[in-house]
């Protein structure tokens, strides 16, 4: 019965316990599953959710982009797909203005929001391109150790046309570099995105094949 | 005891919720389909949820009392509902509106195709003009592929709506382009000077244009020159014509090009079998050079500096003896430059100043007689936009140029030397996102003519559905008259064109149709008195000229483009009608001209085979045979020549070897080796007559160009 007294106070504050940002985007996170629309889409909504709370900290504003970007990427409706990464823009601009204008992650993830919409919009590609190359540019003068600049360059690589110089071959060595970085990285702080690991390495196995 | 706890768990828990306001529903757009992932929480709180798959929710929260519940949905517009929250189960089920987005605002277009790829959805795309089979890479013959344009093989130049070529002005980033076409050989329409690789944006317009431009009776071409290039490159093309080679660096918000090309068009010739003969082919050196600046969304800096020459020699049929031949050769020599810079002063105001200069040498043996003409224009524009308000947008800008042509042949010198200056203005008004107006006034004066005159202007467009809308535009256009009188020093006062257009547009990212009708009156245009009519276009002008000219065009264009039907299928049809009849130069009575076709045919097809990385474009033209001059007829340019037919097939491969990016392409215009004849000429009795031919039939076309941009393994 003690036992259950424990239990059923723990229950109790836990219900009553404030959140930090810490905790909410940990805990977003780790229901975060791009292969299920439902997960993704409850993420999406989170994030929002932590943004609006916490809507002087870029890291929150990241997150949100970060999530709709994802969720752009896996949707297959055309219209929606760039509804999502309109949004996705929107946030990072939040996030320049809330501390982040000089942040690597945050041309990082503009950069990917671009590669992904020479996809979208392949006539435009040079326009895109234009933009992609900028981002990645300011991102690398910004900290060039960043793994995920190289993960977006490879995943970039990796789908355009081998014709056009990319395939498996010419993603390859983005993705080692991405993984040489990944490894020093410290994965102890969430308000640091170190998102990318587990994917880049999914790739480098499909580069390798 | 496990059991216990759990079962506890379960009372502890469903108390809870009965403990909570709990609000329940489902979300739906506005025909009552579901909208999975609607974000449902309550404001100023992390308390929310996202509609399952079925759009249906179940919101728990700990907050009481007075709340707003916001739901959104990305693509829809949000609500918010105002709530007293107690320890009670609630029932929301909302309807969201679609939020409208670019493709829902209105585009006054009317007379205008783009090629852009600044807007989302758009009727043309850059690289469809490079890409268009039997255009040759050439920018006016894609553009000759174009609803309202006809195709005149033996004369250089645009042909809009009953226009002749001189009605139709070419503008490179907002500057008149006084030779945009290499210089003509009688008898052998000519192709731009200007490659069209370095345009991002063409804007067509076959009438009722904006107040920026005028000198203009049909058509205005407005060409803009890229941005910033990507990355830094280097080009080199190989083909039939010659050799081309670029460098660009781009220096972070700089860039600097420069490019070099050797034409020599023996190898082409020789191939196919030239109806003239080239005692000496086309060959010629040109090079250019660019710098760009670009400071982000702030400004915008172009300078581009470009020189040539080339020479050739053709024996073509002599213009005063139908039944003889003559020798022609040509030297020339041609400069362009052309600076221009945009500032964005604010988010509401921004100026656009330019200037440029161009000069052009051509020195002719005109069969035996040595001629010269001399020609240069400098010109300055500068204006301000400004928003005044989220509806209402001001256009303000003057325009100068002056401009000269001096022609010595033989003996005879003759020339001109003219100023204009324009002042223009434009309010365009937004009032909803379905409708918009756009309404300007141009005031132009000429100096050689010592005339004014004030060209009111106006289109408006309205959205009648998600995806179509009418548009109409309308307006007074005036031009000097044809080089031709000015310099004989016949001086005459501007001729008047008005346009009425209307037009329907329906369009997706995938799909778009167009149709446009216009009526257009020409007054005021030139004569030449108590001639007899003489088809010879450089007949020498001796007698007095006035602006007693009419006449009318009118017509209607179609174009559908279709990109859904077969996957990477892109094809497009574009069919015009035209009728028109006039009275100017030395025409007798109204008439016809002799660069009409009634109906002309484009079918444009671009197949990507996608495993093999091959490009097929094919292109069918078809034209309705135009009026010829008959001495023997009782009526005034009655006869027809013959339909024009053409096929033209192109095939091009991309692939990369190592770094470099690799295009080899060949194309076969005129498949079937169709005679086309473009018009008889006679001799000076009448007796005889002779068909005007293409230069060419069938021809072959063979070449490659590669780029490697700058890869640096350091970089990585």
């Amino acid at each position: 019965m003690k036992k259950l007294m424990i239990l059923l106070f723990l229950v109790l504050t836990l219900k009553a316990h404030a959140q930090t940002i810490e905790e909410a985007i940990q805990k977003t996170l780790s229901q975060f599953n791009p292969g299920d629309r439902t997960a993704t889409m409850a993420a999406v909504n989170r994030f929002d959710l932590i943004a609006k709370k916490w809507n002087t900290d870029w890291v929150s504003h990241y997150y949100a982009a970060y999530a709709k970007t994802i969720a752009g990427a896996t949707e297959t409706d055309m219209t929606k797909k760039s509804q999502f990464f309109n949004e996705a823009e929107k946030s990072l601009e939040a996030a320049k203005e809330n501390g982040a204008a000089e942040n690597d992650e945050v041309y990082a993830l503009l950069a990917m929001i671009s590669s992904n919409r020479i996809g979208l919009d392949p006539e435009a590609w040079q326009k895109h391109m234009e933009v992609y190359n900028a981002n990645l540019r300011k991102a690398k003068q910004l900290r060039k150790e960043n793994p995920r600049i190289y993960y977006i360059e490879g995943i970039s690589k990796f789908y355009t046309p081998e014709a056009y110089g990319g395939g498996k071959k010419n993603a390859l060595i983005y993705f080692e570099k991405a993984e040489e970085y990944f490894k020093k990285e410290t994965k102890n702080d969430i308000l640091k995105p170190y998102w990318g690991q587990e994917h880049n390495e999914t790739m480098l196995k499909g580069c390798r094949e | 005891m496990r059991l216990l706890i759990s079962f506890l768990l379960f009372i502890i828990a469903s108390l809870d919720c009965v403990s909570q306001p709990t609000i329940t529903g489902k979300i739906t757009d506005q025909q009552g389909n579901s909208l999975p992932g609607a974000s449902i929480y309550i404001l100023n709180t992390l308390d929310g949820v996202s509609a399952n798959s079925e759009g249906t929710y179940t919101l728990v929260t700990f907050e009481k009392g007075n709340q707003v519940v916001v739901v959104s949905s990305i693509g829809y517009e949000s609500i918010n509902r105002s709530i007293i929250l107690e320890n009670k189960i609630y029932t929301l089920n909302l309807k969201l509106k679609e939020a409208v987005g670019e493709l829902d605002e209105v585009v006054i277009s009317a007379g205008t195709i783009e090629a852009t790829n600044d807007r989302k959805v758009a009727v043309l795309r850059p690289l469809d003009i490079v890409t268009t089979a039997g255009a040759a890479g050439d920018i006016i013959g894609a553009i000759q592929t174009l609803p309202g344009t006809t195709r005149v093989g033996e004369q250089t130049g645009l042909f809009v709506r009953g226009g002749d070529a001189s009605e139709a002005n070419v503008i490179i980033d907002g500057m008149v382009v006084q030779n945009f076409f290499t210089s003509d050989v009688p008898g052998i329409a000519q192709r731009s000077r200007f490659s069209p690789f370095q345009f991002k944006g063409t804007s067509f317009s076959s009438g009722g244009y904006s107040v920026r431009y005028g000198q203009a009776l049909s058509s205005v071409l407005e060409l803009s020159t890229n941005d910033l290039p990507a990355k830094s490159n280097v080009n080199v093309g190989l083909n039939m014509s010659g050799l081309f080679g670029s460098v660009a660096k781009v220096f972070g918000k700089n860039s600097l090009e420069v490019t070099g090309s050797y034409i020599n068009v023996a190898p082409f010739y020789n191939l196919a079998s030239t109806n003239f003969d080239f005692y000496k082919a086309p060959e010629g050196v040109s090079g250019s050079m660019r710098w760009v600046h670009k400071n982000g969304d702030k400004s915008l800096f172009k300078l581009l500096v470009s020189h040539g020459g080339f020479s050739s020699g053709t024996e073509i049929p002599d213009i005063n003896n139908a039944s003889q031949r003559f020798r022609f050769g040509i030297k020339n020599s041609n400069t362009y430059s052309n600076a221009s810079y945009l500032q964005n002063i604010n988010s509401k105001l921004y100026s656009f100043s330019a200037v440029s200069f161009g000069r052009n040498v051509d020195d002719i043996n005109f069969g035996a007689t040595p001629s010269k003409t001399e020609e240069w224009r400098l010109q300055g524009r500068t204006e301000l936009g400004f928003e005044i308000n989220n509806n209402l947008q001001l256009l303000s800008g003057a325009e100068w140029q002056r401009f000269s042509v001096k022609r010595n042949f033989d003996t005879f010198n003759s020339g001109f030397d003219e100023k204009q200056t324009s002042i223009y203005t434009e309010l365009e008004w937004k009032p909803s996102r379905k409708f918009g107006v756009k309404s300007g006034l141009r005031g132009e004066h000429s100096d050689l003519l010592n005339q004014f005159a004030i060209s009111p202007r106006i289109s408006a467009a309205y959205k009648v559905g998600k995806q179509s809308q009418v548009s109409i535009a309308s307006g007074v256009f005036y031009q000097n008259p044809n080089n031709r009188y000015l310099l004989a020093n016949k001086l005459a006062s501007f001729q008047r064109a008005i346009h009425y257009i209307a037009n329907y547009q329906w369009i997706t990212d995938k799909q778009t149709f167009r149709v446009e009708g216009y009526y257009k009156s020409y007054d005021r245009l030139v004569r030449e008195l108590n001639e007899p009519f003489n088809p010879n276009a450089f007949r020498f002008i001796s007698g007095d000229i006035d602006n007693s000219g009419n006449g009318f065009a009118q017509g209607i264009d179609v174009f559908w483009r279709d990109r859904k039907l077969v996957e990477n299928l892109d094809y497009w049809v574009s069919y015009s009608w035209v009728d028109t009849q006039r009275l100017f130069e030395n025409f007798t009575t109204r008439a016809t001209p002799t660069f009409i076709s009634d109906h002309n045919l484009n079918v444009i097809a671009k197949y990507f085979v996608e495993p093999l990385k091959v490009n097929i474009a094919a292109t069918y033209t078809f034209a309705t045979g135009r009026p010829y001059y008959n001495p023997n007829s009782a009526e005034f340019l009655n006869d027809r020549v013959p339909h024009f037919e053409n096929i033209s097939l192109n095939i091009s491969y991309v692939t990369t070897i190592r770094k470099v990016f690799a295009v080899f392409y060949a194309g076969v215009d005129n498949v079937t080796n169709r005679k086309n004849i473009f018009g008889y000429r006679y001799s000076t009795d009448g007796v005889q007559r002779f068909p005007i031919e293409p230069a060419l039939y069938r021809s072959v076309f063979v070449g490659m160009s590669s780029s490697l941009s700058a890869f640096n393994r350091d970089e990585l």
